[in-house]
Order: C-alpha cells, then sequence, then structure tokens
C-alpha cells in the first residue's frame, strides 16, 4: 500500500494544513538545452544536479528537482513531446536555431511552460529581444546552484501566486529589474535573505517539522522587466503587496526610462503611504528621488550591498524585532517573538499602541513571521474602527494570545524555562529521549482530535483538550541512574528500592527544569509513568506502575519541589519493582525498561478542601459482553465521581455503552441501582500537603455522602426515597445515589457522544482496539465544562493477553462449543467442573440443587480452585422454575459459567445478566450453549454443543444427589473469542496437540500463561 | 383429592408451576375438607383452583430506536370472594400464563390471612425491563394498560407492584388508567406519597414480624420486655425488625451479611441500629465494621468448613431470621431448641427448611411462619386502598397502628384455626387452614358464581 505522508501529517496537524496546501507546484523535471560547450563549461566545477541536490538539502528543502540534459534544438522538441516537463532552461547558442527561436517553438508545443534562457556572458544576453515571446526571463548565469535555486523558486512562486493568496493570504514582494545582470545578482539575495528571515523569525515554540511547513508561507517573489509589468503584477496583487524592490531605470512605454522606477514607487506610495519601499540602482544621483517618496534607497554598486539589503529585511519589512516607540519615535521596548510581543501590548503606553495600530506596524510585523491570520486581524482595516485605546488593546491582545495558545494545540513542545507559559502551552517535554508509550500516546491522540475539531462533530462544539502536561523524557531516568550509579539486583523488595531512590539525587538539569516548570504550576499534579515498554502496541504493562498525586499547594516552594522530585524518583523505583520486572520476565521483554515520566495537572476543582474531577472514567472500543442490543464494536465506558483511581482499580463505578447511554445494565431496578451505586472516591486532600505518602497515590478515599453539598455530587447524583423505594433523578433531602443521570439520561453534557468520538478516533488512528482513560470537570453554567483525555493505550483486560482465535480443528477437539458467548481471552487454570448432572436433574429442585453449590463453592474458594459451573437455564434467576436460584455468595469462586438451553428447561438465555456487574468486572466469560438439536455427534461450528459422554468420564472427586464435581488431571483451556461471541472448551491434552491455521497464520495451543 | 391433581394436570399439562402450588395446599387442607363435607360437596377445589377470569393481551410497544416489540400481557383475577382482586404485576421474561396462575392462587391464601377485604390476582408481561430507558419502560406501560384498564378498578381489581414493577412503573400505569377512565381512584397500590401512597412500607415487614411474635408471646403472658432476640440479616427488614424489638423493651444481640455476623451481648440500641442503617444503606460496607465501632460487640466470619450457622446457637428468649430462604437447617434447628429460644417469627421468605421447621414444631416453641408473621407488607398495601378510598392519608402512627392491628387479627385468626383444627398453638397449620377457610366459606356464602 503507499503511503501519502503529506496526507498523513496533514491529518495529524490540522491548525499546518493550510501551510501542506500551500505551493502546490513544485519543479520536479528540468529540461537543461545546452550545447556540448555549455555542458562542458556548466559541469566544469562539477555536477549540476549534484550542486543543485547540495543546494536543496542544504535548505532543508524536500525532493530536488531532477535534469534532464539534451544538447539540441531538436532533441529538446522531440523530448518534449513525448516527457512532461516543468520548466525549460536553455543556452543562447544551440547550433540550428538560437534560444528564442527555440522558446518559441516550445511555446508551440507547450504554451504554458516557462522557458528560462540562461547565458554565459552579458553579450548573449539579447537585450534587445527582451520582448521575446518564447522566452520568459533571461539570466547571466556562472553556474551558482543558488542563482538556479532562486530562478526555481521564482518559477514556482509565479505559478503558486494566486492559488496560495487564495488559500492563505499569502504576501507578495515585487521585484522590477531589467537587467539580467544585476536580476541574476540579486535574485538568489532576495531569495536567501526572505527564507533566513522568516525562518530566523519563525516562533521558536515550534518544532522543527512545523517550522519547515511554515516556511511555505514566506513571501512570494514576483518578477517585473517593465513599468507596465510592474504595474499588472501590483494591481493585481494589491491586497497582498508586502513590499516592493524596484530598479530605477527600465523599459516604459516601451522605451527605456530613466524614472519608471520613481514613476512606479510614487505610485505605489500614492496609494500605499505605509508599504516599505526599496529603489535600487547603480545611478547614486537617485537617492534624493528615493527619499523624496520616501523610499529606502541602495546602490547596486555599494561594497555593502548585502547588509544594506539585509538591514532592509530587518527594519522595514519587519523581520527584526518590532520597536515599540513613542510618536517621537523614542524606542520604549523590544519584542523579539509573539509571547515577547504580547507581553509587551500590555504594557506600552496609549499613544505608543496607537502610534504603531494606525501605521498598521503590528500587522507587517506578524505577517513576516508567515502569521497571516494574525497579520489580517491586526490589519489597520480591523483595529481603527475601534475608538477606545483600551478595548483595541485588549482586542490586540487577545487576538495574539489566541494564535500562541492555538499554535500550541496538538503540539509538543521542548521545555524551556525561560520562556514556559502555561496559559498557551499544553504539553511540554523535558529532554530530549524518548517520551514513553503513554506520553506518546497521549500526543498522538491529541494530534488527532487536532482534526476532528474541525469537522462539526461534538469535539468543536465542547471544550475537549489534555490536561496542562510536562513528559521528563527517558534520558531523564538513564541519567538519574547513571550518575547515582544504580545497579539493579535480584531479590531486591521494592520497599528497598524505593528507599534507594528516594535517598538519590536528581541529575542538575532535570532539577532546575523541573523548579521553572513547577514555578509556573501551582494546582495539583499527577506524577505517573510512561515507560518504553507499557502501553507499547500488544504489551499491556499498563497498571503495573505508580502514580502519585500531589497537592502542590504548600506555601514554601522549595517543599513542593522537594514533593515533585520525590514523586518522581518513586515513579522511577517503580521500574525496579518486582510486579513489572515479573512481567517482563514472563512475556519474554528481554530488555530492561526506562522510564518517561508524565507530570499532569489534575483535573478538577477544590470543593470543601478536597480536589477531584466531576467524573473520570475509562472507556474501551470494544465491548466483550455485548447484552441488550449492544453491538460489541460500539464500545463500552466506565465512570465514577472523583479521579479515576476508582475506576481503574475495579470499585464500583458505572458501565455503559457510549451508544445506548439510557441503557443501564446494572441499574435496571432500585435494588440493582442501591446494591451497584457508587458509594466512594477519591480525591487530593488539599489541607494534607506536608508530605507524599507513599500509601494510596497520595489520595484520600471519601464518602459520596460526605460530599452531598459539593457541586459534582448534586450535578450526578440521584436521591433515594426510603419511604416511596423509588430514586428520583432530582437533588433532594435523603440518601445521594450515583446515577450520573443528568450526563447519561438527560444529556445535559454529552459524554456518551464524546466518549464515541474519541474511541472512533482512537481505534482508526492507532489501528487496534483501544481503550482510553478521561476526566470531565463540569461546570455549573455546562457550556463550560471540559472533558479531559488523560491516556490511549492498545485494549487489554483481563485475561485477553493476546488475540484469540478459534480454528475449525480445535472445535472439533473440543467437548463444548458455543456460538453465544460473552468475555474474551484464554483462560486455563480452571481444572474443576462442577456441574447438575442431567440424569437427575429436577426443576422442581432448583432450590436445592442451589444449595449443594453453595456448599461445593464454598470448599473450592477455601482451596483457591476457580472452576466451571455447568447447569440448565439461568443462573440466578429469581424464578426457580428457570433455572438454578443461586446468588453470588453461592458461585463466588466461579471461573467460567455455562447455562444450557435444552429440554430440560427451554428458557431465554440470560446471558448473565443476573449477575452482570460480577461477570464484567472480574472478566468471567458467560456460555449460552444451546443444545436443542439433541446430542451432537459431529462436533463443528454448525451446533452448539457439550460433551457429556466426555464429562462422565473424567475422575469424580464427589457426587451430591443433583451436582457432581470433577476434577481434571490437567487445567481445561478454554478460548472465548470476543469479537465473534464464540467459545470453546479443550480438555488440558487435547489442548496442547491441537495446532491449526486461521487465516494464514499457525495457531498453536500451547498453555497459556 | 388425587381427582382434583388430575384434572388440574389434565388442563394444562405445561403449568408445573401451578401444578406444584395446589398440591401443597391440597396436603395442608386435607383435614379440613375432611371435616367439612359441604365442600367437598360444592367442590371448592375445583372452584378455587380455577380462575374466575384469565386475561391474555398483545403489548405492542416501541423501542427508543423505533423498533417494534411485542409483549403478552395477562391478568389472572384469581378470587374475589372476599374483596377486589389485589395482587402485583411482574414484568419479567420468565412470565408465562402458568407461573402468573401460581402466583394469583398463592395470593389469594395469602390476602385472606390479612384479614383485610382482598381477593387475590396477579398479572404482567414477559417484558424485560433489564437495561431499558425510562422512555421504553414509559411506552411498554402505557401499552400494557392500553388494554388492562377496561377490567380492573377500586371495587373490582387493584393490582399492586412486584418484580420489575417499582414505583417508576407504578406511576406510568397509573397515569395511563387516570387518562383513558378520566378519573383519579386507588386502583393500584404501590403509588408515590404525594399522590396517593401509604407510609410504613419500607417498615411494614420487619415490624409487622415483630407485632407477631409479641402476640404469640402474650398467649404466653410474656412481652418483648427484656427478651433476647437473635435477629440474622442487617437490610431493610432486620433493621426494622430490630427498631420494633428495641422499641418495646427487647435486646436483639446478633445481626449478621453474607461475610459473617456479630455479636453484642449489651444488644443493639436505637444508637447502634442508626450506625448499622449508615453502614449497610449508605455505606454498604460489610457488617465486620460494626466491632470496629463497638468493640465490645464480637464479630464471627462464614466458616466454610461448618454446615450449619453459629449465630444460631446463642443463647436467647426469640429468634427472627431476616437475612434469606433457607437459612436455618437441620442442625441450627436442633441449636435454637437447645439454646432455649421460646420463639421464632420468620421476617425473610421460606429462611427455615422444612426439616428444621419439623424439629422446631417438635421441640414445642412458639414457630410463625413467613406467610402469616411476614404478611406486613401486604397489609400495608390494603391500607392504601383504605386512604385512597377514604381520599385520606394517614400519618405514620396511624398507619402503625392499624398494622398492629392486622397483626394481632392474623395471629388470632392462625391461633384459631389452628387451635379449631386440633393442632394447639401450631401457626403454620393454622395459617394454612385459615387462609383457605376463609377463602372458601366466603364463596360458599355468595353462592355458585
Amino acid at each position: 500500500m503507499l503511503i501519502d505522508s503529506g496526507r498523513i501529517v496533514s491529518d495529524f496537524d490540522p491548525h499546518f494544513k493550510i501551510f501542506h496546501e500551500l505551493m502546490p507546484f513544485k519543479v520536479q523535471e528540468i529540461l537543461l538545452v545546452s550545447s556540448l560547450y555549455d555542458a562542458f563549461i556548466m559541469e566544469e566545477d562539477g555536477s549540476l544536479a549534484t550542486r543543485l541536490i547540495n543546494e536543496y538539502h542544504g535548505l532543508n528543502l524536500s525532493k530536488a528537482p531532477r535534469i534532464t540534459r539534451v544538447s539540441t534544438a531538436e532533441e529538446a522538441l522531440e523530448i518534449l513531446r513525448r516527457k512532461p516537463f516543468d520548466m525549460v532552461m536553455t543556452m543562447p547558442y544551440l547550433g540550428s536555431m538560437d534560444g528564442f527561436e527555440l522558446g518559441s517553438e516550445i511555446k508551440k508545443i507547450r504554451p504554458d511552460i516557462p522557458v528560462i534562457l540562461v547565458a554565459h556572458n552579458i553579450r548573449s544576453t539579447f537585450a534587445d529581444k527582451l520582448d521575446s515571446h518564447g522566452v520568459d526571463k533571461i539570466f547571466l548565469w556562472c553556474c551558482e546552484a543558488d542563482l538556479l535555486l532562486a530562478i526555481i523558486k521564482n518559477v514556482e512562486d509565479h505559478r503558486n501566486v494566486d492559488e496560495d493568496i487564495s488559500r492563505a493570504m499569502v504576501r507578495v514582494i515585487i521585484y522590477v529589474e531589467d537587467s539580467p545582470v544585476y536580476r541574476s545578482i540579486f535574485l538568489p539575495l532576495i531569495y536567501h535573505e526572505v527564507v533566513r528571515q522568516t525562518q530566523s523569525v519563525l516562533d521558536e515554540s515550534l518544532n522543527e517539522r512545523h517550522r519547515l511547513l511554515r516556511m511555505r508561507a514566506r513571501p512570494r517573489i514576483l518578477m517585473a522587466t517593465s513599468y507596465e509589468e510592474a504595474m499588472r503584477l501590483y494591481e493585481r496583487y494589491k491586497p497582498y503587496v508586502f513590499g516592493i524592490i524596484s530598479d530605477a531605470r527600465y523599459r516604459k512605454d516601451g522605451q527605456i526610462d530613466a524614472h519608471a522606477g520613481y514613476s512606479f514607487l510614487q505610485h505605489v506610495r500614492s496609494e500605499i503611504p505605509d508599504l516599505p519601499l526599496l529603489m535600487v540602482s547603480s545611478e547614486p544621483a537617485n537617492k534624493e528621488m528615493a527619499e523624496k517618496l520616501p523610499a529606502i534607497f541602495i546602490d547596486k554598486n555599494s561594497p555593502v550591498l548585502l547588509d544594506e539589503m539585509h538591514d532592509f529585511f530587518l527594519n522595514y519589512l519587519g523581520f527584526g524585532d518590532f520597536v515599540f516607540r513613542l510618536p517621537d519615535e523614542t524606542a520604549i521596548g523590544h519584542a523579539s517573538n509573539l509571547y515577547e510581543f504580547e507581553q509587551q501590548l500590555r504594557v506600552i503606553p496609549d499613544d505608543s499602541l496607537e502610534y504603531h495600530a494606525k501605521r498598521n506596524h503590528f500587522s507587517n510585523w506578524v505577517m513576516a513571521r508567515a502569521e497571516v491570520a494574525l497579520a489580517r486581524r491586526l490589519h489597520s482595516d480591523y483595529i481603527s474602527n475601534i475608538k477606545n485605546l483600551s478595548d483595541m488593546r485588549e482586542d490586540l491582545i487577545f487576538k495574539v494570545h489566541s494564535l500562541r495558545k492555538l499554535r500550541q494545540q496538538g503540539v509538543v513542545v521542548k521545555f524551556n524555562h525561560s520562556n514556559y507559559d502555561p496559559d498557551i502551552m499544553d504539553f511540554v517535554k523535558i529532554g530530549s529521549g524518548s517520551m514513553g508509550g503513554k506520553a506518546r500516546g497521549l500526543a498522538f491522540m491529541w494530534a488527532c482530535m487536532q482534526g476532528a475539531y474541525s469537522e462539526g462533530s461534538v469535539l468543536s462544539k465542547y471544550s475537549v483538550t489534555i490536561p496542562k502536561t510536562c513528559v521528563i523524557t527517558a534520558d531523564g531516568f538513564d541519567a538519574f541512574v547513571a550518575e547515582n550509579n544504580f545497579f539493579y539486583q535480584e531479590n531486591m523488595a521494592d520497599e528497598m528500592v524505593a528507599d534507594i531512590f528516594l535517598d538519590a539525587t536528581l541529575p542538575s538539569w532535570l532539577r532546575k527544569e523541573l523548579a521553572g516548570f513547577l514555578k509556573k504550576c501551582t494546582k495539583p499534579i499527577s506524577i505517573r509513568s510512561s515507560s518504553l515498554l507499557e502501553d507499547a502496541q500488544f504489551k499491556p504493562y499498563a497498571g503495573l506502575y505508580s502514580t502519585y498525586f500531589l497537592a502542590n499547594n504548600h506555601p514554601d516552594f522549595r517543599e513542593r519541589l522537594s514533593q515533585l522530585e520525590s514523586a518522581v524518583k518513586l515513579v522511577y523505583a517503580s521500574t525496579w519493582f518486582e510486579s513489572p520486572r515479573a512481567f517482563s520476565r514472563a512475556s519474554n521483554q528481554g530488555m530492561d525498561d526506562s522510564m518517561a515520566i508524565i507530570i499532569q495537572q489534575v483535573v478538577g476543582s477544590e470543593y470543601d478542601g478536597f480536589w477531584y474531577p466531576s467524573m473520570a472514567g475509562v472507556a474501551q472500543s470494544h465491548n466483550y459482553y455485548p447484552v441488550m442490543g449492544m453491538k460489541a464494536d460500539e464500545g463500552i465506558a466506565h465512570v465514577a465521581l472523583g479521579i479515576g483511581k476508582t475506576v481503574v482499580e475495579g470499585e464500583k463505578s458505572l458501565r455503559f455503552s457510549p451508544s445506548h447511554p439510557k441503557r443501564l445494565l446494572q441499574f435496571s431496578s432500585v435494588e440493582d441501582i442501591l446494591e451497584n451505586c457508587q458509594r466512594y472516591f477519591y480525591a487530593i486532600d488539599m489541607f494534607s500537603n506536608s508530605c507524599v505518602q507513599r500509601q494510596s497515590s497520595n489520595l484520600v478515599k471519601r464518602m459520596v455522602q460526605d460530599a452531598e453539598q459539593e457541586l459534582p455530587v448534586q450535578m450526578l447524583s440521584s436521591t433515594y426515597i426510603a419511604d416511596e423505594h423509588r430514586i428520583r433523578d432530582a437533588n433532594l433531602p435523603g440518601l445521594k445515589i450515583m446515577t450520573f443521570s443528568q450526563v447519561l439520561k438527560y444529556t445535559s453534557y454529552p459524554l456518551a457522544e464524546i466518549l464515541s468520538e474519541l474511541l472512533r478516533l482512537g481505534r482508526n488512528g492507532m489501528g487496534c482496539e483501544i481503550e482510553i482513560e478521561f476526566a470531565v470537570a463540569l461546570d455549573k453554567d455546562i457550556e463550560k465544562s471540559t472533558f479531559y483525555f488523560l491516556q490511549i493505550r492498545p485494549m487489554v483486560t483481563g485475561g485477553e493477553r493476546a488475540d484469540v482465535q478459534i480454528c475449525d480443528h480445535e472445535v472439533s477437539q473440543s467437548f463444548c462449543f458455543s456460538s453465544q458467548s460473552l468475555g474474551h481471552g484464554n483462560f486455563n487454570s480452571m481444572a474443576d467442573i462442577v456441574y447438575v448432572s442431567p440424569e437427575s436433574f429436577n426443576p422442581a429442585a432448583t432450590r436445592a440443587i442451589a444449595a449443594e453449590i453453595g456448599a461445593l463453592n464454598r470448599k473450592l474458594v477455601s482451596d483457591g480452585k476457580p472452576y466451571l459451573l455447568v447447569g440448565p437455564g439461568r443462573w440466578g434467576s429469581a424464578d426457580p422454575w428457570l433455572g438454578i436460584p443461586v446468588q453470588w455468595s453461592d458461585i463466588s469462586g466461579v471461573g467460567a459459567m455455562i447455562e444450557l438451553r435444552n429440554k430440560a428447561l427451554r428458557v431465554d438465555p440470560s446471558q448473565g445478566s443476573h449477575f452482570f456487574q460480577n461477570i464484567t468486572s472480574l472478566g468471567i466469560p458467560y456460555l449460552t450453549v444451546t443444545e436443542e438439536a439433541g446430542e451432537v455427534q459431529e462436533h463443528n461450528r454448525e451446533n452448539d454443543f457439550f460433551d457429556w459422554k466426555w464429562l462422565r468420564e473424567q475422575p469424580e472427586l464427589q457426587q451430591y444427589k443433583y451436582v457432581r464435581h470433577v476434577r481434571l488431571n490437567t487445567p481445561l483451556v478454554m478460548k472465548c473469542d470476543g469479537k465473534k461471541s464464540e467459545s470453546c472448551l479443550l480438555s488440558g491434552e487435547d489442548a496442547e496437540q491441537a495446532a491449526c491455521t486461521v487465516e494464514g497464520l499457525r495457531i498453536y495451543n500451547q498453555k497459556y500463561t | 383429592m388425587e381427582q382434583i391433581m388430575s384434572l388440574v394436570k389434565e388442563r394444562d399439562p405445561e403449568q408445573r408451576e401451578f401444578h406444584q402450588a395446589v398440591q401443597e395446599v391440597v396436603e395442608t387442607v386435607k383435614p379440613v375438607l375432611d371435616r367439612n363435607m359441604e365442600y367437598r360437596q360444592q367442590a371448592v377445589l375445583k372452584r378455587i383452583t380455577e380462575p374466575e377470569r384469565v386475561i391474555m393481551f398483545r403489548v405492542p410497544w416501541m423501542d427508543d430506536e423505533g423498533q417494534v416489540h411485542v409483549n403478552r400481557g395477562f391478568r389472572v383475577e384469581m378470587n374475589s370472594a372476599l374483596g377486589p382482586y389485589k395482587g402485583g404485576l411482574r414484568f419479567h421474561p420468565s412470565v408465562n400464563l402458568g407461573i402468573i396462575k401460581f402466583l394469583a392462587f398463592e395470593q389469594v391464601f395469602k390476602n385472606s390471612l390479612t384479614t383485610l377485604s382482598m381477593g387475590g390476582g396477579k398479572g404482567g408481561s414477559d417484558f424485560n425491563p433489564k437495561g431499558r430507558s425510562d422512555a421504553e419502560v414509559m411506552r411498554f406501560c402505557q401499552s400494557f394498560m392500553a388494554e388492562l384498564y377496561r377490567h380492573i378498578g377500586p371495587n373490582t381489581d387493584v393490582p399492586a407492584g412486584d418484580i420489575g414493577v417499582g414505583a417508576r412503573e407504578i406511576g406510568y400505569l397509573f397515569g395511563m388508567y387516570k387518562k383513558l377512565s378520566n378519573e383519579f381512584t386507588g386502583v393500584l397500590t404501590g403509588k408515590s406519597l404525594n399522590w396517593g401512597g401509604s407510609l410504613i412500607r419500607p417498615e411494614a415487614t420487619g415490624y409487622g414480624t415483630v407485632y407477631f411474635a409479641a402476640e404469640m408471646l402474650s398467649t404466653r403472658r410474656e412481652t418483648m420486655e427484656g427478651k433476647v432476640c437473635l435477629v440474622s440479616g442487617s437490610g431493610n427488614v432486620a433493621q426494622f425488625t430490630t427498631e420494633k424489638i428495641v422499641q418495646m423493651g427487647g435486646r436483639v444481640v446478633t445481626l449478621s451479611d453474607s461475610s459473617g455476623y456479630i455479636y453484642d451481648e449489651q444488644g443493639v440500641d436505637q444508637e447502634k441500629l442508626e450506625f448499622v442503617k449508615q453502614l449497610k444503606n449508605v455505606r454498604r460496607g460489610r457488617i465486620n465494621e460494626y466491632v470496629q465501632q463497638y468493640p465490645d460487640a464480637v464479630y464471627f466470619p462464614i466458616d466454610p468448613a461448618l454446615e450449619h450457622n453459629p449465630l444460631w446457637a446463642h443463647k436467647a428468649d426469640c429468634v427472627m431470621p431476616c437475612a434469606t430462604q433457607n437459612e436455618i437447617n437441620k442442625k441450627d434447628a436442633s441449636n435454637i431448641v437447645e439454646a432455649g429460644v421460646t420463639l421464632v417469627s420468620e421476617g425473610a421468605n421460606m429462611p427455615c427448611t422444612p426439616e428444621a421447621v419439623e424439629i422446631m414444631l417438635d421441640s414445642g416453641l412458639l414457630y410463625a411462619p413467613g406467610k402469616a408473621s411476614n404478611a406486613g407488607g401486604v397489609a400495608v398495601s390494603g391500607l392504601e386502598m383504605a386512604q385512597n378510598s377514604m381520599r385520606l392519608s394517614w400519618p405514620r402512627e396511624e398507619v402503625d397502628a392499624r398494622l398492629k392491628q392486622i397483626m394481632k387479627s392474623i395471629h388470632k385468626t392462625c391461633l384459631d384455626a389452628s387451635s379449631e383444627y386440633g393442632a394447639g398453638q401450631n401457626y403454620l397449620v393454622g395459617a394454612n387452614i385459615a387462609g383457605f377457610t376463609k377463602v372458601v366459606n366466603a364463596m360458599l356464602d355468595q353462592g355458585l358464581v
């Protein structure tokens, strides 16, 4: 598959999308027509193509054009008929015809193709043939690659200018020069200056790729050779003209006119009083005329020509610092970037503000930075109607600030304490190493989200962003370990590792940067891992490393910094903790994990001394328990009040499908709601800021009832009315129940819609099923609420350590197959099977059966043996005639459940709905096996089956009146394919032997660990 | 007897649940039938096992996605000899005619035992409210009532809630009934308080269990004052059972949940009870937290190795099992007897296994079956009807006083029936016979209709 890298890049960089679209025409194929002699001269100093390529690389430009050389006009015409070229360069003497004749012939074949004549000496420039239609431009060439580059760029500029103006209002510099000699000197010089200046003034907060992109908005250079041509260009591009550089003497009305330049510039000045004008002339006498205009004057023969040209760009075209002046020209301040520009705008006196605004200095200066939209918004036409200077100041500041913020969205910027502005820089990184899986995912998703903002989706209607984030890249960890001479030793206890790390010192550069960051970050922060292995695709390291939360409000800055450093060291220490190492060993991950760290501002607000978000949770793009009309690919979400630890650690939270937020299976009845609703939540205690507690991530666990006067609980809870045994979706006196009704049922805030959109974006972006963490800060004014995206990772939960595929061969070897199963993963820890004997089953005795199962369960739980439970009808049915009426406590140790539909009990499958909360939170597979076809002889996917004969032959451990308990010699292997909702069970022995091919891949049923 | 069973099975061979219910009644009322030839002659069993009316109807409704569903609605009006049909509506996928008929049959005797003027019926649908939105539930309820409304009325048939039908569903059903019939009457019970519901609903079962126990004690000229009580469970019924025992001067020393039980020799007083309410209703915590708060108490976690529950081995005067079914087995019953307990009043539904009941009855202790002792819930439903008829809302104290009076009547009815049939103070026999004879006598009084 071909990948259009430009398209991918532009998809990720919507703010920069406009720049991707600029300069659509690129000269890629050049036909060079030169006699052998000319060719010899040109190649004397090395290959022209090589020099051009070097020039391109030097300027960091993409693909250099390819040059095809032919020696004769005939060859040229012949090849032009066959192959597409973007430009023709011809020498004057070609044997059978000269360059001009060739040009005319070429135009007959390809009227649009630019034909450039290059001559080695001034005599060959044929000044009298300038009006020839066959040749577009003539240059004097001594094989300078930078002239060739300038010619190419100029051809591109002329071709692209209309489209680029319409797309981005790019600016135009008109350069009028009739002399091929000076043109050949000045054009490369002007390009060089434009590129150099534009690059140097681009906001330093941009990353390198974006700087290159932004270069595409540099001013276009349009060249004219006569008064008429100059006027034509001026009239056509008047609103976009940025500056004019003009010779003094050139053709006007067909005659060389010594004052043509003056006339042209005078006309322009009369229409645009503040436009920068430059007259270049070899006649010093013209200086006086230029000053009359007024225009800047440069003598073509000046020994400091380069410096003077540079000064013009710097001082008059706005490429230098912005010098704030009073009306009497006294300088009162400088700004070298937009940040300083904004700061100065806040403090300069009114008269200075007015002085610059009226003269359009702000717009010009911003335009030079390729900020076309802002330049337009700062143009005097737009701001001059603001009469009140204080309003104007506010307006200017707002516009500049908004742009700076916009430019940072979706961009990870290298942290620099001298210009760090937390207000606009949402994502910065300290260090230059890897950001780790978590931070990479966050940066990726943030970039993806920028594209979605503009599609009119819910993401653009509501504030959806990431919290202020600072990543310490992995070189921080590496330096920390190296500087402190740490060596991992086997069998070091976690506590010991933590103690050693805490006693060590962070690298001084890191401490300095952290201090710089912390100075400007005064809200609570979280410090979490972003290891290089963690969250990498298909490497489910999630949750193995530590996370700490800091109130970050100690009055002593040194204490705040010390706590941050301690938290960073503790997260570093968790890299060497036993569980990630064990996991690394188990998954054959040979390399040692290195660690980046994400410091994030904790989402939320302070309520009565506690800081927490209104809601937080996890959403997955695939739902392995799709019931009640839900579809697996609609995903599933869990949401809870407060910090997301509640959800991540599997405490009580609300599960819902983002596509069906009103269908809350665990909230089906008042009893269900009372049983399943969230009672506790996590928050940061803002009064407990004296030290970092290692336990509980420095969080406190609060009761929902204790926060009933706080805004999030009031906005998200319902009230239980005991006298009526009902729950009302209102804030009334009584027990507060976290139902999230306002959000899910009444959609006061479109949480479900936002999650659906983000899951779609994430799945498309990562190309696999994904899991995201989020938090929401609700505001009284719901429109001001903000959704924060916290992280993304490939979806891995519970036992799903690998993709599950079930092949036909395995089905044929199975003792059970279900085409209607819930759950996903490979399971191989069950050797015990507890089942209701079909022979002794009596529908009137289901209560007694439940009692037998309860007794067996107690025994198996105390032995620590998970088991497979098999029986007819609905497990946990309230109606004893429809299934075995077990309570959860009767089956609490179950590892997997099978409900059978057969002649004994032909009821609709319950799909585990009685124990939905338990089976989903514990990831227990629930299989429905329909045996209506009777005993199936052939094991295939055609029918569900359960091989009773096989089961009867297994070693019996206990036989009750109705229930039988067998224990297999080796654990059975259960494979649940959550995507296809099918499962099969194999005996341990059969599984080891079975191996087959699925979609071309060899699948081995090795023991899963 | 066998004839009636064959007839029932022959008529509706698929209705296994109903067969079993009839079988149980027939067995328990055998002495009554043996003694009253009139009952046989008037074929009361045949008549009582056949519903007065069965209504089965289509319930079409549309889900939130615009998809049409068709469920089946039922109302079995079983017997109106004692008053308007009264019985719950059940919305559950398991519902079918057999189940509704079986439930309606049992309801006749339950209502009869309350001594209130209530006949028996039951209804429902195979609609599954699990995971349905409010709007879907409302549309279903409205469609259900669009047919049912012509068959019910405050003096005809007064449905209530049951599984899947709570205050929300009752509200939607009532609203539709009101619109179609153009009258605001007490046609449903279980309504919200501010438009016709009754107070004391949450307390009724627990309070009633204690009132019944107090009546049992009064037959031995004793009161609850100073009685040591073993209460199991810590949910709604257990909490209000404890509350009433404390109010009547008794001492509750145990409470439990699925993890274990606490033993507090000092007794659970009102303050401690408030802690338990907070613990179980608000925090949903484990009962072992009780001993952290009150260190004098002892916590006993469940021992899976034990075949019995040591809670029932503590010395006490009264036992109120309020946790779950089958929580007292043979061994527990023996322990209860050995501990010198004089009274068992069931707060939960069928908490004692049949073997346990046998042991307790044999020992001579006073045993109140749940169908009598926990009838408080049904009784308050009757009181809601009464308040609606009078267009009055009684204060809490009045409903409580009337509940007490009803439990007193139930006790007397059971005791009288038991005595009449020579079973002494066997409340199980008394309850079975009393429930049956009240209905049958009324049927005979009203002629062959």
